[in-house]
């Protein structure tokens, strides 16, 4: 079995009257360490897919497998330490705690933590050691995402789980973002899933998961992926 | 317009909770204003009315042995349009074993304080038989045509009752001076005519009162009014001097009992209800605020897109100012319609037990209306107010999301060793103060207001009671109290004496007429013999005895005569040719009575008499036993004195427990309103901590601190506050026969202190579980 698995994998959503199928019996597979980019439209489900993933929601049929341990059956208590321990998240729009600081919001998480690194050495890691003190209103975009992705990564989790990290940024800075992404979990031998609508960086992925309508539309495996550098936005 | 009044409507109920919250907090502060309201004014407006009607004295003169001449002489003082004179004395009516005390006045005309017959013929000063005081008909069961009989002096009369009446002298009839509570089957009055009397005494009946209506005003303006304050001022005088050795005291209306203790009543419950009303008013501002603010920041890109549409800034002002206006205005007119049958018949049906009018009416006055007015205003302007800055500025700006404030360090930040020790829990909730200072200030200022209101009304109940309890327990510690009549003789006393085992004080109270160079009033004096069932305090708490060096003047009274220590005064006891003049040794804290207090060796070297007139003794047994002698007037127990005095305080517990009420209704309905706001404020942050791992107890820490700081601070602000408050509502409170002391039992404080905790961690979890119900997923959705 491998690293991440999803099997037939379900949600649909109660709007009123309407039912929204989120997701129609999706599968596939990641392995240890990959660099994952799951690609797809605005309502293909794949924003679903990885709340689901990062236990945030629950699938409604089919089975989540992450590292031999079975999700789907898990009570919102083991949910809590399974996104504590085993997750590691990154929003489009960050979602620091604006009244602390670059260090603080990072080391919220390491204290935490089972097995986190040190908050110090993760700002460093991002290349923001000089702006540990500086709250979320004083930084730029960029910065804000790398305080994100410290945050994510300081306490040691299985798996990255990244929705739409360069949403908000500029290409360039996009760029500097999504190749940190890379190199974090190149360093750190981290299992990362990007969820994007933006096909470009699909050359830079190891596994590309294409999603429409709620369902796969196609999987492709990259021997040879390009560096982040090399990706035309 | 149409359409964003549809809007107003679902946001109204999208945002029920805050907006029901602002409603209940109109509602409130204007029943509570309109039901007191409707109760004190409906007392002063028929009042004064009846007063009007009934051309009630302005003035009484109290003497003996007046003759017509002196009547027609204080007639011809320079404004005094009308005299009346009139022979009272108080006679017995026996029923059963006992006997009530019926005062009886008798005239040659009815002209002034006419009396308002309720049943049978109408009075006539010079008709056979009496008109009976219909309070204690009623207690009596005693109806026109009924014939009844006094007793005074050994002789006795048959009087038929032609009718029964309600003098517009005796708004409140106690009796006698001591006496708080009505007692209707105890004492009575009653009008007879001057042929009657006579039968009765056996002898011409001698004028002893005087009563005096002052010429109108008849332009009122400063200088005839100043004018008229001087011909008072005159008439009193001229009163004394044309009656000479007869004069004994002269009484205006704010100092005579049967009426000043209902003018009293009505000050009593108007001040409480603006100061209450007052309060309850800022606070219903307040959650408007709050509410408003956050609903303009929830909108920013609605309001943003209402621009961009071409919607003009004061239409969409005019759209935020109606969530106030609508909510105020439906929320104040339910108060107004709720408050007169509900909480103004309850407290007037409270004062029926107390006073006695021809006609009870709750009423308000157009005070209410513009009370009701001035909210809806104020709620409006402060819904205009949190409206403003939103629509302020380009379409394109206001429809994007506020962009962060500014940071710098807070305060507490520069202080590295303490900040360093404080958990992420403080700091984030001290940074997020210093952030919204106006959200964390409301809230402290609801749990002050509430923590001050609380102390205010508990407080009033335990001043209350602590003055009560003093009065009758520590100020006077006698078993039992035993007045005697005018009449009663050396032998008499002498008799009475022998009843008791000896553990006796003897005591002289009199009405006194005082002057310093100043100012004058009347009070009581009262004349101790040897015995030690009195114990005097000063202010601190000291005791006071009383020697030959001078008086002791009650604290009360000393700031109406503006008198202090060493200062002299002058007496002159009703029945005294002359003043006496003394000089104030001790100001004493006493509720009641409001006079000077002297010893008998003081009184007697100082060239007086002492004539004791009542009896202290150690057996409370005495009272039962002395209540059938003939020279007794009146005999009670201190325990008697301590439950009449427990039950006129009961008058206000229907009061207390209603703003106890508003207190923690309010306070739940602000902490409830800030918490909520506070959620959806933080609503993103918290679904953050849950998606990085956070356990829901860890979350809740963070609510809790936040509450914490709110709480501390609020109770801090608090406490003092209600001390003050409740020190301004005594003061109101005293009247002119009782002063109260603010006080507030340490048991008390400490269960309004735990009732705010309780209530705030209550508020908490209630808040809490929203937070750990929240949808992750909606609440971290990507905003444009």
């Amino acid at each position: 079995m491998e690293y991440l698995n999803f099997q037939n994998v379900k949600r649909t959503y109660q709007t009123g009257n309407d039912e929204v199928r989120a997701l129609c019996g999706v599968s596939f597979d990641i392995k240890e360490k990959q660099f994952a980019v799951i690609l797809g439209p605005s309502g293909s489900g794949k924003s679903t897919l990885l709340n689901l993933l990062g236990g945030m929601d629950r699938s409604d049929g089919g089975q989540i497998v992450m590292d031999g341990m079975d999700i789907t059956g898990f009570s919102g208590a083991k949910l809590t330490d399974y996104r504590r321990t085993d997750v590691g998240f990154v929003f489009q729009f960050y979602n620091l705690i604006p009244t602390l600081n670059a260090y603080e919001n990072v080391n919220m998480a390491a204290r935490i933590g089972r097995n986190p690194f040190e908050a110090a050495e993760m700002m460093k890691a991002v290349g923001l050691e000089k702006r540990m003190k500086h709250f979320p209103a004083e930084m730029s975009g960029g910065e804000l995402q790398r305080v994100a992705i410290a945050r994510a990564l300081v306490k040691n989790p299985k798996i990255l789980l990244c929705d739409e990290p360069t949403g908000a940024l500029d290409s360039e800075t996009g760029k500097m973002i999504l190749s940190l992404l890379k190199r974090m979990s190149r360093e750190y031998g981290k299992t990362v899933v990007i969820v994007t609508h933006n096909a470009a960086i699909a050359p830079a992925a190891d596994k590309v998961i294409r999603l429409k309508d709620g369902k796969i539309e196609g999987i492709q495996v990259n021997d040879n992926p390009i560096s982040m550098e090399q990706v035309v936005w | 317009m149409l359409y964003l009044m549809k809007k107003m409507l679902r946001d109204l109920w999208n945002m029920k909770v805050q907006f029901i919250a602002v409603f209940l907090m109109s509602l409130f502060a204007i029943f509570l204003y309109a039901g007191l309201e409707g109760v004190w004014y409906g007392m002063l407006d028929y009042g004064e009315e009846w007063l009007e009607e009934s051309n009630t004295a302005d003035a009484w003169v109290q003497g003996h042995g007046i003759k017509e001449e002196d009547v027609q002489k204080i007639n011809g003082l320079s404004g005094v349009e009308n005299v009346q004179a009139v022979s009272s004395l108080t006679g017995e009516m026996s029923y059963g074993e006992k006997h009530s005390n019926v005062l009886l006045m008798a005239s040659n005309v009815n002209e002034i304080s006419m009396p308002e017959t309720v049943q049978g013929e109408s009075y006539l000063p010079k008709g056979d038989g009496i008109w009976l005081y219909e309070e204690f008909s009623k207690e009596h069961r005693i109806r026109p045509g009924d014939v009844i009989r006094i007793e005074y002096g050994g002789r006795e009369v048959e009087l038929e009752v032609q009718g029964t009446l309600l003098s517009p002298e005796y708004l409140s009839y106690t009796g006698t001076p001591s006496s708080l509570m009505p007692d209707h089957l105890q004492y009575g009055y009653g009008y007879i005519s001057l042929d009657s009397m006579q039968r009765l005494t056996g002898a011409v009946p001698e004028y002893n009162q005087i009563k005096i209506r002052y010429e109108s005003l008849k332009d009122d303006n400063e200088e005839t009014s100043e004018r008229f304050a001087e011909d008072k001022k005159a008439i009193r005088s001229g009163a004394e001097e044309e009656l000479g050795a007869a004069y004994a005291a002269y009484f205006e209306r704010s100092d005579f009992k049967g009426i000043s203790d209902f003018t009293d009543k009505f000050r009593q419950l108007r001040s409480m209800t603006v100061l209450f009303s007052a309060v309850l008013i800022l606070l219903a501002m307040l959650t408007m605020q709050t509410t408003m603010k956050r609903m303009i920041e929830i909108q920013r890109s609605q309001i943003g897109t209402l621009k961009a549409l071409g919607y003009q800034n004061w239409k969409i002002r005019l759209h935020y100012l109606l969530y106030g206006f609508w909510v105020s205005l439906l929320g104040g007119i339910a108060g107004l319609f709720a408050a007169p049958p509900t909480i103004s018949e309850a407290l007037l049906s409270l004062q029926k037990k107390f006073y006695s009018v021809p006609e009870w009416r709750v009423r308000n006055s157009i005070i209410s209306y513009v009370i009701l007015a001035g909210v809806v205003l104020l709620c409006s302007a402060t819904a205009l107010w949190a409206s403003r800055r939103g629509t302020q500025g380009m379409p394109v700006f206001t429809m994007r999301e506020e962009p962060p404030k500014k940071r710098g360090k807070i305060f507490a930040e520069r202080f590295t060793g303490f900040w360093n020790m404080l958990s992420y829990e403080w700091k984030w909730t001290l940074r997020a103060t210093a952030q919204n200072k106006a959200r964390m200030i409301i809230g402290i200022i609801g749990i002050a207001g509430s923590t001050a209101l609380l102390m205010d009304s508990v407080g009033l109940y335990d001043s209350l009671n602590y003055v009560n309890e003093r009065l009758y327990g520590t100020q006077f510690d006698y078993g039992a109290r035993i007045s005697l009549k005018a009449e009663a003789t050396e032998e008499d006393r002498e008799e009475l004496y022998e009843r008791t085992n000896g553990d006796v004080q003897w005591v002289q109270e009199n009405s006194v007429d005082i002057r310093t160079s100043k100012s004058r009033s009347n009070a009581v004096i009262q004349i101790y013999g040897d015995g030690y069932f009195i114990h005097l305090e000063d202010a601190d708490g000291n005791r006071v005895a009383l020697s030959n060096e001078g008086a002791a003047v009650s604290e009360k009274l000393a700031k109406e005569l503006n008198v202090r220590e060493n200062d002299a005064l002058q007496l002159r006891i009703a029945g005294q040719n002359s003043y006496m003049t003394v000089k104030v040794e001790h100001i004493v804290s006493v509720a009641a009575p409001q006079g000077v207090f002297l010893s008998s060796a003081f009184w007697e070297m100082s060239g007086g008499t002492f004539r004791p007139n009542v009896l202290f003794t150690r057996e409370a047994s005495t009272s039962k036993d002395a209540e059938k002698l003939s020279y007794v007037n009146e005999s009670t127990t201190l325990a008697e004195q301590l439950e009449q005095a427990d039950e006129a305080t009961s008058s206000v517990l229907v009061v207390i427990i209603m703003l106890m009420a508003g207190a923690f209704l309010l306070s739940t309905i602000i902490l409830y309103n800030l918490g909520i706001l506070s959620f959806t404020e933080r609503s993103r942050e918290y679904a953050t901590l849950k998606v990085i791992g956070y356990r829901d107890r860890e979350i809740k820490s963070f609510i809790r601190h936040d509450n914490m700081l709110q709480l501390f601070a609020g109770l801090l602000m608090g406490v003092p506050a209600g001390h003050f408050l409740l020190g301004v509502h005594i003061g109101l409170a005293s009247t002119g026969t009782f002063a109260y002391t603010p006080y507030l039992r340490l048991p008390s404080l400490g269960l309004i202190l735990t009732a705010i905790c309780a209530l705030t961690f209550l508020v908490n979890a209630s808040v809490s579980r929203k937070a750990l119900t929240l949808n992750m997923v909606e609440a971290l959705k990507s905003v444009e």
